[in-house]
């Protein structure tokens, strides 16, 4: 089977891509200079940065899957995957203004104004959230995230090169080590820590799950929404078919299913046991216009998509999914904002300028990278045997 | 005795798709493929529509979930109201674990049922089996059968049209019950 070049190999100007990162950046470093010192900003940015992270963490748990079971189907997207992983080298940097901001948006650091030292939650929980150990976490995740992107990105393109068929062996098995366990652990506590720490007193034993669904979901979002405008502008032709997009669909419909299921269930057992410090946090995001951003989570999240993406014809329709997978991702954002942002609006939805600019900073950054990363490499994996099958995966009725 | 139908065997799964094609696009519609284990690609070269077991499945949960979303409904606002820790009487968080359970069973009945309708079971016996041959197709034949009841049968046409896509050991069957 002879590929014509032409549709994987992925050309973009790259001065396009530089300006592009350049204007992130610039838009990203003045919203820090302008907010240097105002608690909004922080949380802000931890909200912009947190969504685009969770996108990066789902990339990386796809592709550790794909490489774990030795995935057929998956082949031909796994290069588009792992350009979004490679990313995580950047996101690793623009973690900076989080550690700069962390007195102000955590208020269990003794360095926080509003900390209390006669907190009795505070300090039973002192071992776990402080200052020293948080920082050590944060340094763990990110070297952890680091090795697996690198290691995963760079091993596929020597075999790009090289066509050594035991390197595909060596991606089998390091997708199946203890660090793609400690992948999963990691996934979990940064959400405990960037999140849920936010405010101290609740605690959720679900929350980790909430955070790797709404990812993964996020991450087949971008995936799919990617895959078609490549398609659009005439790559992965005879590539990429209709029946990878009903199985990213399937995916899409089964994690919205997923996510709805660990949000309900985290919701009931909060709300039936009726705990003062748990069901505050509920309590916030049930009064004012924070309401009708609850109940428009409810039915962004789950109702809309659930319904659309049930049946066959719209999991096969590029058009549908293209609508569906924006929509999920607006969603999404606004389900990081929900969290978030209550910690300081007690009352109503605040939309600000800071919101507003960090994330339009971040989507430049992470467009521009990812665009230069992808004109690289060829946009499948050429030489890995499984590539053939892949273009030629079906779907059974 | 009524003509069942008639039977050709062919060699292996390849074969068998094959002659599936054939026999779709001749025109037929009343005709099956018999085979030891699943096969890829049959349905397709079969002609055959995707099932409406889906939707089956999908009104039934839709009634199973109103139905347990009613039932609590109507067991705690009037027939037996019960103060459960505080909660007011309709408390509908609580309500959504048994209305996805009973989704889940009636949608378990609609998949269940309405595959044995679909399916024409239970049914304890078929005319192919009045064939000695046939019954290895369980254990290494594959079999493709034109029904009598099709409206393009003719007989003679049939046996020469199976025996022309290169089916072998043809047969006429009987169906010995109905005279």
């Amino acid at each position: 089977m002879q590929l014509d070049s032409k549709t994987y190999t992925y050309s973009s100007k790259k001065s396009n891509n530089y300006i592009l990162i350049f204007l992130g950046l610039v838009l990203l470093i003045i919203n820090f200079v302008l907010g240097f010192s105002s608690k909004e900003f922080y949380f802000s940015y931890l909200t912009s940065y947190f969504f685009w992270l969770s996108i990066l963490l789902g990339g990386i748990f796809f592709t550790l899957v794909h490489h774990g079971f030795s995935a057929t189907w998956s082949t031909v997207i796994r290069r588009v995957m792992e350009n979004i992983i490679i990313l995580m080298p950047v996101f690793t940097l623009l973690f900076f203004p989080i550690v700069v901001g962390m007195d102000k948006l955590f208020i269990w650091m003794p360095s926080h104004e509003l900390f209390n030292a006669a907190d009795h939650l505070l300090q039973v929980k002192a071992p776990f959230l402080n200052k020293q150990f948080f920082i050590a976490r944060i340094v763990g995740y990110f070297t952890l995230w680091n090795v697996i992107a690198f290691y995963l990105y760079f091993t596929s393109t020597k075999h790009d090169s090289t066509g050594d068929h035991s390197l595909l062996k060596k991606m089998n098995l390091f997708s199946m080590s203890p660090l793609a366990v400690l992948f999963f652990i990691s996934l979990s506590f940064v959400g405990f820590d960037l999140l849920m720490s936010l405010d101290p007193h609740w605690y959720s034993t679900m929350f980790g799950v909430y955070i790797f669904a709404g990812s993964f979901l996020v991450f087949l979002a971008v995936l799919t929404f990617t895959l078609i405008r490549l398609q659009d502008q005439g790559y992965l032709n005879g590539i990429v078919s209709k029946e990878h997009y009903h199985d990213l669909g399937k995916y899409l419909f089964a994690f919205t299913v997923f996510y709805c299921y660990i949000a309900g269930a985290q919701f009931y057992f909060i709300w039936y046991s009726n705990i003062p410090e748990e069901t505050i946090w509920y309590l916030h995001r049930w009064v004012g216009t924070w309401k009708i951003a609850s109940v428009l989570l409810i039915f962004g999240k789950f109702v809309v998509p659930f319904f659309t993406l049930v049946f066959r014809a719209s999991k096969r329709n590029t058009k549908v999914l293209k609508v569906m997978t924006l929509w999920i991702i607006a969603i999404h954002y606004l389900d990081i904002h929900w969290i978030v942002m209550p910690t300081i609006y007690h009352h109503d939805v605040h939309l600000g300028a800071y919101d507003l600019f960090t994330m339009l900073g971040f989507t430049l950054v992470f467009v521009g990278m990812f665009k230069h990363i992808m004109s690289r490499n060829a946009l499948v994996p050429i030489n890995d045997p499984e590539l053939k099958h892949a273009i030629n995966h079906r779907n059974s009725n | 005795m009524k003509t069942y139908g008639i039977i050709a065997k062919f060699d292996d799964p390849s074969a068998l798709l094959h002659a599936a094609e054939e026999v779709r696009d001749a025109g037929f519609k009343n005709f099956d493929c018999h085979s030891p284990f699943p096969v890829h690609g049959l349905d397709d070269a079969m002609g055959l529509k995707r099932s409406r077991l889906g939707y089956v499945i999908g009104v039934c949960g839709l009634i199973g979930a109103l139905f347990g979303f009613g039932l609590q409904t109507w067991v705690h606002l009037s027939e037996y109201p019960m103060n459960i820790g505080g909660k007011p009487f309709f408390a509908y968080p609580a309500y959504v674990i048994i209305t996805f359970e009973l989704m889940v069973l009636f949608s378990a009945f609609g998949a269940v049922f309405g595959m044995m309708y679909f399916n024409k079971i239970p049914r304890l016996h078929h005319p192919l089996f009045y064939s000695e041959k046939f019954c290895s197709v369980t254990s290494d034949a594959f079999y493709v059968s034109i029904e009598s009841a099709d409206p393009k049968y003719d007989e003679r046409k049939v046996e020469d049209f199976l025996k022309n896509i290169g089916g072998k050991e043809i047969e006429v069957i009987k169906d010995e019950n109905e005279k």
